[in-house]
């Protein structure tokens, strides 16, 4: 039975793990291209900007974590801190970057 | 993606643009009065910050309120029942096998129904029975 259960807790279904990736990074791109465009309207610049990015980007992931996860985001992704916290950072930062000096220059 | 959440989507991306419109506005303005007055240290003002931040909010609850449970409809239900929908009570997916068999047996979905349900496979003793039958048939009456 133990055997079972370790044989059972180490097969994934890789079809899963990819559409719940995929979810996550939907989510996380529309909030922070719209962080980026409410930052530019702050007219933030410089570290305050970036901060405002990675505030956004943590409480993000609270509430992911609490809200869509149920406070398990292990029972939905493989490695919970590379693929909620870590994958997509590079990606979302350029996003809000773009977003961020569009609207900066849009107002200013 | 839920009425609720399109709605609340919209009224934040409403703010936002409100938001964005009335801080153009105060740095055109603020612009003209740098150009008179020695001081040009104008903040923007608080309401339009809270207005952006509020906007902000909104959307970020838009966006997770439009997730909804993962529902499914069983593939073999019987005809003239009402069509019930099947969930696990979770907003992804289970990633572990055991997990994601178990949403498969809920929904009746079969992994190996391409094998189980090849035309050569179906009813096999059916077929066994009728073969032995002929058999038998042709030895009685040759």
């Amino acid at each position: 039975m133990d055997t079972n259960d370790q044989f059972s807790k180490q097969v994934k279904s890789g079809t899963n793990i990819q559409e719940n990736k995929k979810r996550y990074e939907t989510l996380m791109d529309k909030v922070c291209l719209m962080a980026g465009v409410v930052t530019g309207i702050l007219q933030l610049e410089s570290t305050y900007g970036f901060l405002a990015f990675l505030i956004t980007y943590l409480f993000t992931i609270l509430l992911y974590v609490i809200g869509i996860c149920g406070g398990h985001p292990g029972l939905f992704y493989e490695n919970t801190i590379s693929d909620l916290l870590f994958d997509n950072f590079t990606r979302e930062l350029m996003g809000f970057i773009m977003a961020w000096t569009f609207s900066f220059a849009l107002i200013g | 993606m839920s009425f609720l959440s399109k709605a609340i989507q919209y009224i934040a991306i409403i703010v936002i643009l409100h938001s964005g419109f009335s801080s153009y506005e105060f740095h055109q303005t603020a612009k003209q009065l740098s150009l008179d007055s020695i001081s040009n240290v104008i903040a923007l003002p608080i309401d339009i910050k809270y207005e952006a931040i509020a906007g902000l909010l909104l959307f970020i609850i838009s966006v997770f309120v439009s997730f909804e449970k993962i529902e499914y409809y069983s593939l073999r239900r019987q005809e003239g029942h009402s069509i019930e929908t099947l969930s696990q009570g979770q907003y992804l997916k289970y990633i572990t096998l055991n997990k994601a068999t178990d949403r498969d047996n809920m929904i009746n979905s079969d992994p190996t129904g391409d094998v189980s349900y090849t035309p050569n496979m179906v009813h096999i003793h059916e077929k066994r029975k009728q073969m032995r039958d002929w058999i038998q048939k042709q030895q009685e009456t040759s």
